[in-house]
């Protein structure tokens, strides 16, 4: 991580803290008035049983633009200071972070909302995929009739880059 | 001309794997004339490369199966998206 770099998407092979993800995030943005979050982290149990691990794989090289775009979109859409979103692929274990997204803007609807929608938007139209790995074996996961809805909210902003 | 054919999460299985390098014949020339051409011996992918959600992208932009292209460098077929 380049803390110096404008960037503010990172995709991890390897487990990250989001402790310290949230420490450099305040010190880059001590004047914000408000910084929100949302942390995810791999469930123990599904329906069907505890869950061993999470598998995640993902578009190298399209899934950091497909990002980057939608992070542009919400810069664009609310008045932030900045943002931070890491975004876990590999092995991952029960209790291991999966994504990590952070917002800086003066107030905190702003904060909230850039937050929400971004979560809508790695939930439905990023391209990553998971798959769950329980005593019967191995699930992909796909995105629920709710994780449809909660980004249609959001369409008017991004149906040019949904391809539909 | 070679072009990458890539396969993404549950469709690597029935696909054989992930990635095919391939010289694709001259009348391939949208999604729809790909399926065609990688299923012509395999319904059970078939099935799959058309089943509901599962988008196709060109060169890292995602298209309808009915959008023409020549050449592509990299083709992939998408499955609903699960990040998060």
């Amino acid at each position: 991580m380049n803390a110096s770099a404008p960037a503010c998407v990172l995709i991890s092979a390897a487990v990250f803290d989001p402790d310290e993800e949230m420490r450099v995030f305040r010190r880059r943005h001590t004047q914000a008035g408000a910084i929100a979050s949302f942390l995810g982290q791999v469930r123990g149990e599904n329906k069907d049983g505890a869950v061993s691990s999470l598998r995640l794989e993902h578009y190298p090289g399209f899934a950091e633009q497909m990002i980057d775009g939608v992070a542009n979109d919400a810069m664009a859409r609310w008045p932030l200071t900045g943002l931070r979103i890491v975004h876990r692929v590999g092995v991952l274990q029960p209790g291991d972070p999966i994504v990590f997204v952070a917002a800086a803007a003066a107030h905190r609807r702003a904060a909230f909302e850039a937050v929400d929608f971004l979560m809508d938007f790695l939930k439905t139209e990023a391209p990553f995929w998971k798959q769950e790995i329980t005593g019967d074996g191995a699930h992909w996961i796909e995105p629920s009739a709710r994780d449809y809805t909660d980004r249609r909210r959001w369409h008017d902003v991004t149906k040019e880059k949904r391809g539909d | 001309m070679t072009t990458r054919i890539l396969f993404f999460g549950k469709l690597k299985e029935p696909a054989g794997g992930g990635e095919r390098v391939v010289d694709l014949p001259n009348e391939i020339t949208d999604g729809a004339t790909l399926i065609d051409w990688l299923c012509a011996d395999n319904e059970a992918l078939r099935a799959e490369l058309t089943g509901v959600g599962v988008r196709l992208s060109v060169n890292q932009s995602i298209i309808s199966a009915e959008t023409p292209f020549s050449a592509p460098e990299e083709v992939a077929f998408l499955p609903p998206f699960s990040g998060g």
